[in-house]
């Protein structure tokens, strides 16, 4: 009998596992395949049209100078965004943590950006940056600027708006995973070191940091496949041209307009995004194996 | 007891299948249907439906895009008669991201039975064959303005039928501006002292006059003298020395600071800033008419039709059509409610409920819209406009447009040097395609 017993079992857990099964295989498997297929066509899928063109639309990406703008620019948003939010992160939740009074309200305060959709988020950051707007007018009243600088439209700035406006937001989400981590460390740790005459600043440095390595392996990861991703603040900070001057053209955004609107080529498109993934992963793996925990307990 | 349990387990499995086809199966069928949709049984269907005389019973969905509480009160009256004098029942369809949406169920076959069409998006959408051809005879097309009607065609045939349109014209805030003063071409207003005189008795942070960096707006003198901004049915032309040349009076405004972007000023379109009186002066569309009525009731505005350029007059029509899906299995009621939204009646009622212009001469009259002095500048716009449409790659072409536009205006580059890269560029991608 036990080989029918065995046979149950495992009839149980296909059973138990199909509806998910199901599931991702239609809406994530099955696209992510057919987006490998459409990726090697020449495609139009109004008409149904597919050519098989083999490389052509990867070898486009390495040829095209609007793919490379896209990409540089989505790896310098990604270096400066993603160390910055992390150690920022780090930092609050490490304060936060501490006997403070009104921790709570902090905390809630802090996490609020989080809560804001990019869209308004995005809209109330063009406002505050914009060349008659509030940072403008500070710096000015301050000092700072001789002239108010046109953040918007000077290619040098537009990103970097961007990029401060996707640390405000970010950080407070990664501070909680931080804040959770932190009521993970053990006190005796802290004791051990107090006793050994140890300032706050390294037992920050030298147990806090280590201490959470594995969740700054977490944090690092969902930064990176976050900041590749940057769609939506691009999208409509520049009305989806990614100008001025391809300064805010991410990789996502080119990937959106090859896919939609008059230029319906969904093949190149395929291709970029697939590339994007690669990209992705290597970053990802490489930031994981540099962070690697060497074993804490 | 086992067996039994495995057929409850088994029973119950299959029925939460089921329900997750019943409320999934429209999305699953999307990435199924995408390449072999049949469209020889739906013509098969619709020739049926044709040889009934009586639609009643039927039901017929509409895609458009959501507009303002006028808008919508004003579309569910047309279907509300509609409905009444046809017994066929129209469900409606709004999109936020028309385009994007409409492409994604139009591939997944889908769609709606009819729905809206930009003029802009029109070759694009008849180039992919997903429009039905319609009837010049049986719409009346003839009473229908020039510009909106040919906005449709293609090769003589006609894919969708105007519903109303828009023009733009010029709005002055009545507190520092005269309709008098008002110089009568845009040359004069960009660069003579005008603009210089109305600042100074403007406050700080406000602005005499705004514009746009887009083709969708700059293109009517752009093009004057009978230029293209494309060359060979798809290429940008934009570095063509006369096109420069019609762009320069513009662009030495933006670069001396008499005008700016609405977006400088931190908001987000013409209308924003005018209402808040930050700025004196925009060229801006109709629909801006009711938003400044409901938002900002106390600004006493006039509207002039844009003055005009080398010597001509010009203007911007964008417009919006009905479509009907290829593959719609409706097409006789499809035609019906066509037939019924863009005529007299139809179109009357849409008209004068949502606020905009009606796209036929004789709904024009009828609706006597021309006792509105503020619409007078629009409808005499219509006459002499240049549609927002241009072929399939225009998209390509404004993008790098916009993208280039900012550096003009900010010294990095002459307007020369900025339109040529611009061009370079979309004509790099749109051969690559």
């Amino acid at each position: 009998m036990p080989g029918k017993r065995r046979f149950y079992e495992v009839l149980y857990g296909w059973l138990f596992v199909s509806p998910a099964v199901v599931v991702l295989g239609i809406f994530v498997m099955a696209s992510i395949v057919f987006a490998v297929y459409v990726s090697f066509h020449k495609v139009n899928l109004f008409t149904g049209y597919y050519e098989f063109i083999g490389f052509d639309n990867y070898i486009r990406i390495f040829t095209d100078t609007k793919t490379k703008t896209a990409f540089m620019n989505t790896i310098t948003f990604v270096a400066v965004v993603v160390p910055i939010q992390t150690i920022l992160a780090l930092i609050m939740a490490a304060v936060l943590d501490a006997k403070i009074k009104g921790k709570l309200a902090f905390r809630a305060i802090y996490f609020l950006p989080t809560l804001t959709s990019s869209a308004a988020l995005t809209m109330i950051f063009m406002f505050l940056f914009s060349f008659t707007g509030p940072v403008n007018q500070l710096a000015l009243n301050m000092n700072l600027l001789q002239e108010p600088i046109n953040f918007l439209n000077d290619p040098s700035f537009a990103l970097k708006v961007i990029m401060a406006m996707n640390i405000w937001s970010t950080v407070p989400f990664f501070m909680t995973i931080y804040l959770a981590a932190l009521q993970d460390v053990p006190d005796t740790v802290y004791e051990a070191a107090e006793v050994d005459g140890a300032n706050q600043v390294q037992k920050f440095l030298y147990i806090t940091v280590p201490q959470l390595k594995p969740v700054t392996t977490f944090v690092l990861l969902m930064g990176i496949i976050g900041t590749f991703q940057l769609f939506d603040q691009a999208y409509i900070f520049s009305n989806g041209t990614g100008g001025p001057e391809n300064s805010t053209l991410t990789v996502a955004l080119l990937v959106f307009r090859n896919a939609f609107g008059q230029n319906n080529t969904m093949g190149f498109a395929a291709a970029m995004a697939i590339i994007l993934s690669i990209v992705i992963f290597i970053v990802s793996y490489i930031a994981q194996k540099l962070n690697k925990s060497e074993s804490l307990y | 007891m086992k067996k039994v349990s495995v057929f409850v387990i088994i029973f119950m499995f299959i029925f939460a299948l089921a329900g997750c086809s019943n409320s999934n199966g429209d999305e699953a069928d999307n990435g199924v249907k995408t390449s072999d949709k049949p469209s020889d049984s739906n013509t098969a269907d619709a020739t049926e439906v044709q040889t009934e005389n009586s639609l009643e019973g039927l039901t017929l969905t509409v895609g458009r895009w959501g507009g303002n509480d006028a808008e919508t009160a004003a579309f569910q009256q047309m279907v509300d008669e509609f409905t009444a004098s046809t017994g066929v029942e129209v469900q409606e369809k709004v999109y936020s991201d028309y385009n994007t949406e409409l492409q994604a169920e139009l591939i997944g076959g889908t769609a709606p039975d009819v729905f809206y069409v930009d003029a802009y998006m029109a070759p694009f959408y008849i180039q992919q064959g997903v429009l039905l051809p319609l009837d010049e005879d049986e719409f009346e097309l003839d009473q229908f303005y020039e510009p909106l009607k040919n906005a449709f065609n293609k090769d003589g045939n006609y894919y969708a039928i105007s519903k109303d349109y828009s023009t733009l014209a010029l709005y002055y805030n009545k507190k520092w501006v005269n309709e008098d003063d008002v110089p009568a071409t845009l040359e004069e207003i960009w660069n003579g002292e005008f603009l210089t005189n109305l600042q100074s008795q403007l406050s700080d942070g406000a602005a005499a006059m705004t514009y746009n960096q887009d083709l969708a707006r700059n293109m009517f003198y752009a093009e004057s003298g009978g230029i293209s901004v494309i060359r060979d049915d798809i290429y940008s032309n934009l570095s063509d020395a006369q096109l420069v040349n019609n762009l320069t009076p513009l662009y030495d405004a933006a670069i001396a600071k008499k005008i700016v972007t609405p977006q400088d000023l931190g908001f987000g379109w013409n209308g924003d800033a005018f209402g808040n009186e930050k700025t004196a002066l925009m060229i801006e569309g109709n629909w801006v008419l009711g938003f400044l009525e409901q938002n900002f009731p106390d600004v006493e505005f006039g509207v002039v039709e844009t003055p005009t350029f080398s010597g001509e007059k010009g203007t911007m029509v964008f417009t919006v059509g009905y479509g009907i899906n290829a593959n719609t299995k409706e097409e006789a009621a499809a035609k019906v409610f066509i037939k019924f939204a863009t005529g007299t009646k139809g179109m009357a009622t849409w008209t004068t409920g949502a606020g905009v212009l009606p796209s036929r001469m004789d709904v024009t009259e009828a609706t006597n819209v021309e006792s509105d002095p503020l619409k007078v500048p629009h409808i005499a716009g219509a006459a002499y406009a240049t549609p927002w449409q241009k072929g399939t790659t225009m998209d390509t072409i404004n993008n790098e447009y916009r993208n280039y536009a900012p550096s003009v205006v900010s010294g990095e580059r002459t307007l020369d040097e900025a339109l040529k890269k611009a061009e370079d560029e979309a004509n790099s991608i749109i051969e690559a395609n």
